[in-house]
């Protein structure tokens, strides 16, 4: 073994007074550590250089980062109920709900200072009108030129939150799921409600069933008067107008 | 006038990702919304102008504005978030409404693909000629503009 590998050696490289060979191995031993310096210090210099790209490129995604397209969810639709309705949408109100929660864990967990709070502006509208859809025989009375319609009492018809417009503003504080338990995943069951309960009662304060009494009074009166009725009389069931 | 009212469920998937490598490292905001919602549409009386109205005797020809979605909305109580994963850095509380909004989209879309103006129109008819004879019209014809 040896001898093929001295072999493969030049004969005339072989003696170890050679002073070729010494001078070759001092030479030999100052390169590689002269070598190992560069390739340190390039290799240091790359590191700083990606490092430096690197914080660039990712603090200026997060500093502001491009916008995020939401893709398109899959669409399913399930239809549950089909109704004919016949109501006169008489007057409407668009009206905000101010929503604020305060979640704190239960019993001595209080102790800790955990605390989330929430507070939403829910915008909606508020539509008032008369539900004609069981107009009942004798509400309406008519003799040649002269007509009487009776409608019954005007009513909410409906609140819708206006989900473009309505958003959290702001969500301070934190506390774990498994403490206070997910408020998040209660925003439609009780958050919504409330804000519908509120604007419901806006309106009503607001005076919207009255707008609507006289709109759909009025409403009607044109309608039969544009129908050739000379006398028009429109009674809405619980006013009275001169 | 509302006239035809569907009452639809659907399923709506929001779902953000960050532009930023080292958000994302900490989830997308994801929101998965079971929502049963209310879509109303019917007729707008107040597009009616005189000259749509044409009466002779006791025939009366009445020329109404296209029917139209005129309501679309969730039904509180009955919709609820069936999943939802927010980004530690960067939770979007916006989330639960895009989701909301979305779905009302897609409620007004599959009504209209599935002909509720045209079941509004022919409910509106029924109603509206129901009422003229009870005030003593015998000939009466409802139509709609851009049918006629």
């Amino acid at each position: 073994m040896t001898e093929e590998l001295v072999d493969d050696i030049p004969k005339g490289k072989l003696t170890d007074d050679s002073p070729s060979l010494v001078s070759r191995s001092a030479g030999a031993a100052s390169r590689p550590v002269g070598r190992c310096l560069l390739m340190a210090v390039a290799a240091m210099t790359l590191a700083c250089a990606l490092a430096v790209i690197g914080v660039l490129m990712v603090g200026k995604d997060v500093i502001n980062p491009p916008p995020t397209p939401t893709p398109e969810p899959v669409r399913r639709v399930t239809p549950l109920e089909i109704r004919r309705l016949a109501q006169l949408e008489s007057a409407e109100y668009y009206l905000v709900a101010e929503i604020s929660q305060v979640q704190v864990p239960n019993g001595w967990l209080d102790k800790l200072g955990l605390k989330e709070e929430i507070f939403i502006l829910e915008y909606g509208t508020v539509v008032g009108g008369f539900d004609l859809t069981d107009l009942p025989d004798d509400a309406v009375w008519q003799d040649g030129d002269r007509v009487m319609l009776k409608l019954p009492s005007p009513k909410i018809l409906r609140v819708e939150i206006d989900t473009e417009r309505s958003h959290v503003v702001y969500r301070k504080g934190w506390c774990p799921e498994a403490v206070c338990g997910d408020d998040l995943d209660r925003f439609l069951q009780e958050i919504e409600p409330e804000a519908v309960e509120q604007l419901r009662e806006q309106a009503l304060e607001y005076g919207l069933l009255d707008k609507a009494a006289t709109a759909g009074r009025d409403h009607f009166y044109y309608f039969l008067r544009s129908l050739g009725f000379t006398e028009v009389k429109v009674v809405v069931d619980g006013y009275i107008y001169e | 006038m509302v006239t035809i009212q569907y009452k639809l469920e659907t399923v709506s998937v929001v779902e953000e990702k960050d532009a930023s490598w080292i958000v994302r490292l900490f989830g997308d905001n994801r929101v998965v919304l079971v929502a049963t919602g209310e879509v109303m549409a019917g007729v707008d009386m107040t597009r009616l102008a005189d000259d749509d109205i044409v009466v002779d005797g006791t025939t009366v020809k009445i020329v109404m504005p296209p029917a139209e979605i005129l309501s679309v909305r969730l039904i509180p109580g009955e919709s609820w978030v069936y999943d939802r994963k927010l980004n530690i850095l960067k939770p979007n509380w916006q989330l639960e409404l895009q989701a909301q909004e979305q779905a009302e989209t897609s409620l007004r879309d599959w009504s209209i693909e599935n002909g509720i103006l045209a079941q509004a129109e022919a409910v509106f008819t029924s109603r509206i000629e129901a009422f003229l004879r009870r005030l003593g019209f015998t000939d009466v014809a409802v139509l709609f503009r851009g049918s006629e």
